[in-house]
């Protein structure tokens, strides 16, 4: 008899999806260097103004960049009948939304923060911000992915998903927008990080503890 | 006790009863909401003295504190409204939370608007990006996010439950977005502006924004009840107990 | 022997109105339940009840065995292959070990899909993919059968497949709880029908 490993099959199969789709993956990397070219055009060149701009631009753009994903967080699993087999048999529900949001992570955020120092480049980050700034994305992105996940079970069924999913989002992720820049130039004016980052972690535990319950209700009144 | 609590609480679920519930009560609380107002506005535009700093102008306090407050207040009632209606899958709750949430936003907007009407004279733009001004627009936002999400389902039923989960993680949020917020001023101004704080009041001042902020609390009450029977009336028209209704509406 | 699902007196409401009429459901081993009722009448909110995805709003549901829904949506992604659908379900649902798992390739064949084995599901036709998500029930095993309107889209070589198919299982002393409204099932096993009334209107 095979045993089930119901998080080891979805882990697998949401990273060789991501992997078939290739290019698709990576659309939201694209997209993060479209804004990211777009500010010196609207701002002027000038080395000073996008240095001190850098890190917030960066957090923006990966906010932004961070909804392009969400669609196919929930909804195409909901549409082939896929995803009513998570509350089948005693599957671990909640496991499995934590599996996904973590595959969904790796696939839509780690190559932005992996593509920072270009983009730190391309707004002439200061290098000694760099390491800090990569460092917030690291903890703040998946607090994006929660929240994200969270609005777009909410939307699947509903009209205009798409256009709702970032008027949802924007409000509930001001705290990490300001402490993760706030972190970066306190660090820049000399001051310490720390307090910030701290922050920014409690946040992280925060939201991984309640996100994932609600999205189960999300989901589940979606099912019914 | 308990059990009557209960029975009251399972009534007021059944819409009929509901509406027989908001229809006694709405007369009395727009009369409450009438002479609030009124002394309130008496005594805040014509008793109370102006301002030895800022003149008359800062007699706007006495529309803005209260919409804040009850901008504020609104969201806690509709956190607790959307607890029960996922809890217990009490309509009347339901739809008295989504009710709630465009209230709120006008509150919410009253609130910003005369803080902006506010800031001209006193800092010389409209709008400034103080803090608590900053987590009133959030509020806003959030507000708007409840009523997009309820508005974008067919089905209102499975609307308002989506937009109560959202609510629920809006309550647990916005402590933490005002926290971030001012510290995010702090950090930007160096020091706040403190325009609207309690610290300058002379105790003369305060009757009227007590008699405004009771006001402000009973035409809530008036607003939440008679756009919940509405809204009520307008899904549930083809049911029996609203024919029956209106059957003797026209005779 | 005990029933493997035993329901009482389940309903479902939507806007404040039940969906059918409260039901009772006691389904036993080697015991296959036909679930009739005209459209709309709810048999596929009581195959979701009975197999947990929502929760009944009123009675109770006690079940005693592995579960295997296949809803009118089969649960196919349309950008794997054939083969990795099943070798996924084989991993994520798992064998029961009262009953024998075939190999994806096997079940494959038994589907008639071996040469569609690295096709992308989403190439193939409705009623191969039906059959697809059907083949889960040979890599993935489980006592309790609860397929919602299984003959969809097949031609009758499929529909004498799954013939085949809850045969074998209801011999193996499995269950089976099937909702069809136009095709009806020629089977050796005895066949119980569960009609499903809508609930009323106005309640």
């Amino acid at each position: 008899m095979t045993k089930r490993h119901p998080l080891r099959a979805l882990l697998r199969q949401d990273l060789q999806r991501a992997w078939q789709h290739g290019g698709q993956s990576l659309l939201p990397l694209i997209f993060l260097f479209a804004v990211i070219a777009m500010i010196p055009l609207g701002l002027g060149p000038g080395p000073n103004l996008l240095a001190m701009i850098a890190p917030g631009m960066i957090w923006v753009a990966a906010l932004l960049a961070s909804l392009l994903a969400l669609e196919g967080v929930f909804r195409p699993d909901l549409d082939d009948g896929t995803l009513e087999q998570w509350w089948v048999d005693d599957q671990p529900v909640l496991a499995l939304i934590c599996i996904r949001l973590g595959s969904h992570w790796l696939i839509s955020a780690l190559p932005i923060i992996v593509a920072t120092p270009i983009a730190g480049e391309m707004l002439y980050l200061p290098a000694e911000a760099l390491g800090l700034l990569m460092l917030t994305l690291l903890i703040g992105t998946p607090i994006l992915s929660l929240i994200g996940a969270l609005a777009a079970a909410l939307t699947i069924q509903a009209r205009q998903g798409s256009a709702l999913l970032g008027l949802l989002i924007f409000p509930l992720t001001v705290p990490v927008l300001i402490f993760a820049t706030g972190a970066v130039s306190a660090h820049l004016d000399g001051l310490t990080a720390r307090p910030y980052v701290l922050l920014l972690i409690s946040l992280f535990v925060l939201a991984a503890t309640l996100v994932p319950l609600a999205i189960k209700k999300a989901l589940q009144l979606n099912l019914e | 006790m308990w059990k009557r609590l209960k029975l009251a609480f399972h009534k007021l679920g059944s819409p009929p009863i509901f509406y027989r519930f908001a229809q006694t009560l709405i007369p009395w609380l727009w009369s409450l909401t009438g002479v609030g107002l009124a002394v309130g506005l008496y005594q805040a535009l014509y008793v109370v003295p102006p301002d030895y700093q800022q003149g008359d102008s800062y007699r706007i306090l006495y529309v803005h504190v209260p919409a804040a407050w009850q901008a504020m207040a609104t969201y806690l009632i509709m956190a607790i409204l959307a607890i029960i209606a996922l809890v217990w899958r009490i309509r009347t709750a339901e739809i008295m939370a989504m009710v709630a949430a465009p209230i709120g936003a006008g509150f919410t907007l009253i609130c910003l608007v005369t803080g902006a009407i506010w800031g001209e004279p006193m800092w010389g733009t409209w709008w400034a990006w103080d803090a608590r001004l900053t987590s009133m627009l959030i509020l806003l936002f959030i507000y708007l996010g409840i009523m997009g999400l309820y508005a974008a389902f067919d089905d209102h039923r499975q609307g308002a439950k989506m937009a109560s989960v959202l609510v629920l993680v809006g309550v647990v949020n916005i402590p933490i977005i005002h926290f971030s917020v001012d510290w995010w001023t702090t950090l930007h101004q160096g020091s706040t502006i403190n325009l609207f704080g309690p610290s300058s009041m002379d105790p003369t001042m305060l009757p009227p924004l007590i008699w405004m902020t009771v006001a402000v609390k009973f035409m809530f009450a008036a607003m939440l009840l008679q756009r919940a029977r509405n809204e009520l009336l307008a899904q549930d028209q083809r049911k029996q107990w609203t024919k029956r209704l209106i059957g003797d509406l026209i005779e | 022997m005990d029933s493997v699902i035993h329901a009482q007196q389940i309903s479902f409401h939507r806007h404040g109105e039940r969906v059918f009429v409260p039901t009772n459901v006691a389904l036993m081993p080697g015991q296959l339940c036909l679930i009739r009722g005209q459209n709309g009448s709810g048999k596929t909110t009581l195959l979701r009840l009975l197999a947990g995805i929502v929760h009944p709003s009123e009675g109770s549901i006690a079940r005693h065995g592995s579960v295997a829904f296949i809803g009118h949506r089969p649960g196919v992604k349309k950008d794997l292959t054939a083969l990795d659908v099943l070798k996924f379900y084989a991993e994520f649902a798992g064998a029961d070990p009262l009953y024998g798992a075939m190999s994806p390739q096997a079940a494959l064949h038994a589907a008639g899909l071996a040469r569609q084995a690295r096709q992308r599901a989403g190439q193939l036709s409705a009623g191969q993919r039906q059959r697809l998500g059907l083949a889960r029930l040979l890599v993935a095993p489980k006592t309790i059968w609860l397929l919602d309107e299984p003959y969809t889209s097949l031609d009758a070589d499929g529909c004498a497949w799954v013939d085949g198919l809850l045969d074998q299982h209801l011999a193996l002393n499995g269950s089976v709880a099937v909702a069809a409204h136009v095709y009806q099932p020629k089977l050796n096993a005895p066949t119980d029908v569960l009609d499903v009334q809508p609930g009323a209107q106005h309640a």
